[in-house]
């Protein structure tokens, strides 16, 4: 029995399991899958705030941030995501309509006080824009407000034309009903 | 074979009026709301003529709108037939009181004794009725209840108050309110749990008994649980059990969250079992939403929950070898290196080491990735081998064996009646399992036995967790010659969960037995009661008798082999 046991401590010990890793030099191998810190695509971020509904312990708050799509997100409100509360389900990920929110395979974030892992969109952000296309961003979504505004105020007039000629059309089929019936 | 229809027949034929509404609800689950003075009888003559000899447990549901609570009797027979029995019984909800079917079931004493203090329902003829995971302050406050506004009141600041003793520790106490006092119903004495002072008082009646701590921080125990022996001389004469320490109110808080958010919560019933209570969970809801998941996601759960159950007993085996031979670590740090294996194998689907959140209403999370059967074809390769090797270390080690053998027996009969269930209940001669009782998932189209053991005792017991991870080994790998490819979710799931409103109860094979989930909604987003019932709650409850009459020494190996996890237990 007493050998038996030696035996398999001797081949536990020479069969080389490596157990023990130098680990900030050496990190194990993480799957694709992995839940870590997360990563926030900024130009396609739609700012909904679905993420910050559907978490469980109302660690994602929607702020300010200013290298956005201003096209695709007009209020420019990106997630912060407070890991001191953060439990890695991954909820807001799956919920995610636009499929900006993905988690990373970084899991170190350990700070020297409880600020220090609140992170602010600038921290999750990949594919911020730098001045010239954001320049040009604004430019767009300037373009498109106002083309907006003419469609609506092109609709408001339509509309008001129509009414317009509705009234006018009435008045004046009334009017011919009454001559009509003068007529008569 | 009997069915729920039979049993319904035959309730009707024997008690006449008495049921007053049944419906038979799939899954072969009896619904029946029955007058509350006749429920012991009922009892009684499912258990001596249909072979209920099963009691699941109870809920206690408060329905503020109809002005009334409703107290859910489970029961089911082990083995003689696959019916589970709700029995649901109404009470006014002021001054609410239902017969206690401790008389009958040994086990409905916690079940009980937790809707006693949860929910503040009497249960007449209940032997001791004193908090049990609840402090001594909270009682009366009936956190439970749907009119209950946070302890210390937060909107009047009024029901608590704060006290410094004479020690210097700060203690709450509730004055009674106006109307109380008015009503002249002023508790004088609130029902508490005996300090230690007093027990001693109470039981050590001579010279040479002493009462010995174990617990509640303890090196040989699981989790923060005090375990009082009254010992006279070497043996233990009575065992006193006190949990509660870590009670976090889980079920609580799952009735403050939307059905989604649920999920990530139930894993933290216990860490170990943490895509099983997904299942539980997630099965219950989708019984009230009337999906199935598609067969390569149920296929997915399988696979993954088996290799759960690998892990954990592996944890299980490792944590008992070090609790009998405390200072000996070399076997847990074994079996710790080849869960790390098993941990990569669900950490490369799930993309988390223990707590998972994975299963989905009507799917899983994620798609199996490349690669993954090569890679846990060969982690089973390990795990069987390494397996082997323990088996034949320790079981048939002569020291293992004098200290194991005959310790601790529970007899088939002992281990029915005091409601055990999984492994242990397995080791004493009782095939019951979830998964060959009640197949969920696609279990009923996959090959394996159900390991059992005729000894019952400590030796047994963990014998059957390992044979049971050769089972796993080979469910897996049909599994991974099985599955299908198509879907993972099942189509129309809607955006927003809001489930008809309806009661299911939907149970499923825990690693360390029968692990239910009674999910209640009332057709909003949130559920109106969610009741998880743990397996480790019954094993906990049968501990002190199971202790009656044995060595101290043996007293860890005993309470070892169950393989307790408190966090359940507490909730």
């Amino acid at each position: 029995m007493v050998l038996k046991n030696l035996k398999m401590t001797l081949k536990r010990s020479v069969t080389g399991v490596e157990v023990t890793r130098l680990y900030p030099e050496k990190i194990m191998d993480l799957p694709d899958a992995e839940r870590g810190v997360h990563v926030l695509d900024i130009r396609k971020c739609i700012g909904c705030g679905a993420c910050a509904r559907i978490c469980p312990n109302d660690c994602i708050k929607l702020v300010a941030y200013a290298r956005g799509n201003p096209v695709k997100n007009k209020k420019l409100q990106y997630p912060q995501i407070d890991y001191g509360r953060c439990m890695f389900c991954g909820l807001c990920v799956d919920e995610c309509p636009a499929s900006c929110l993905t988690m990373s395979k970084v899991f170190e974030i350990a700070g020297w006080n409880r600020e220090d892992i609140v992170y602010d969109p600038v921290d999750i952000a990949v594919g911020a824009y730098n001045d010239q296309e954001l320049a040009d961003l604004a430019e767009e979504a300037r373009k498109a407000e106002e083309e907006k505004k003419r469609k609506a105020a092109e609709a408001a007039k339509a509309k008001k034309e129509k009414a317009a000629k509705a009234a006018g059309e009435g008045e004046k089929g009334s009017g011919e009903k009454a001559a009509k019936k003068k007529a008569e | 074979m009997t069915t729920a229809n039979d049993v319904l027949a035959a309730l009707q034929s024997a008690f006449p009026g008495v049921i007053e509404e049944a419906k038979v609800g799939p899954e072969r689950q009896l619904w029946a709301t029955i007058k509350p003075d006749r429920i012991v009888d009922v009892c009684k003559y499912l258990r001596d003529n249909h072979s209920f000899d099963h009691y699941t447990g109870a809920v206690g549901v408060d329905k503020i709108d109809e002005g009334l609570f409703e107290v859910t009797e489970m029961l089911a027979s082990h083995g003689a037939h696959q019916v589970v029995a709700l029995l649901k019984v109404k009470t006014k909800r002021d001054g609410p009181s239902v017969k206690s079917l401790t008389g009958l079931f040994w086990n409905a004493n916690w079940y009980e004794r937790e809707i006693w203090e949860m929910l503040g329902i009497n249960f007449e003829g209940h032997p001791e009725l004193y908090p049990l995971l609840l402090p001594d302050e909270l009682v009366g406050v009936w956190p439970w209840r749907k009119d209950f506004k946070g302890y210390p009141d937060y909107n009047t600041a009024e029901r608590a108050i704060e006290r410094l003793t004479a020690e210097g520790y700060t203690e709450y106490s509730i004055p009674p309110t106006e109307a109380e006092v008015k009503a002249g119903t002023v508790q004088k004495e609130r029902p508490k749990y005996p300090t230690f002072r007093e027990r001693e008082e109470m039981e050590i009646k001579g010279e040479s008994e002493m009462i010995l701590h174990m617990g509640p921080q303890h090196a040989v125990v699981p989790g923060p649980f005090l375990l009082d022996i009254l010992v006279d001389g070497e043996r233990v004469k009575k065992a006193f059990l006190d949990v509660g320490y870590i009670h976090k109110g889980i079920e609580k808080i799952l009735e403050n969250r939307t059905y989604m958010q649920g999920i990530p919560i139930t894993d933290r019933l216990c860490y170990m079992a943490s895509l099983t209570n997904n299942e539980a969970y997630c099965g219950a809801v989708e019984r009230l939403l009337g999906i199935e998941a598609p067969e390569r996601a149920q296929y997915i759960r399988i696979i993954l929950e088996e290799l759960s159950r690998i892990q954990s007993h592996l944890l299980g085996t490792a944590e008992f070898l070090t609790l009998i031979a405390s200072a000996v670590y070399s076997p847990f740090l074994y079996m710790i290196i080849d869960r790390e294996d098993v941990l990569t194998c669900i950490e490369s689907v799930t993309g988390a080491r223990i707590n998972h959140s994975f299963v989905r209403f009507g799917g899983v999370r994620n798609d199996l990735p490349d690669g993954f059967k090569d890679m846990t074809l060969d982690t089973l390769k390990m795990i069987r081998e390494k397996t082997e090797e323990y088996k034949e270390l320790f079981l048939s080690d002569s020291i293992y064996r004098k200290r194991m053998e005959g310790v601790g027996v529970l007899s088939p009969h002992d281990a029915r009646r005091l409601g055990v269930s999984g492994p242990p209940l397995r080791a004493s001669d009782t095939p019951y399992d979830m998964r060959r009782e009640d197949p969920y998932l696609l279990y009923k189209d996959l090959d394996f036995d159900v390991i059992t053991r005729k000894e019952g005792d400590s030796k047994a017991r963990v014998e059957v967790r390992l044979d049971e991870i050769f089972e796993s080994c080979y469910i897996i790998e049909q599994c991974l010659d099985q599955i299908p490819s198509g879907p993972i979710m099942a189509e129309g799931i809607p955006k927003k969960i809001k489930p008809e409103p309806g009661e299911a109860y939907y149970r499923v094979e825990d690693h360390r037995g029968e692990m239910g989930f009674f999910v209640v909604s009332d057709g909003s987003d949130k559920p109106v009661k969610v009741k998880a019932r743990g397996p480790v709650y019954a094993y906990m409850q049968a501990l002190p008798p199971l202790l009656e009459g044995v060595y101290i020494a043996d007293v860890v190996a005993i309470a070892g082999s169950m393989d307790a996890c408190t966090s359940e237990v507490d909730r």
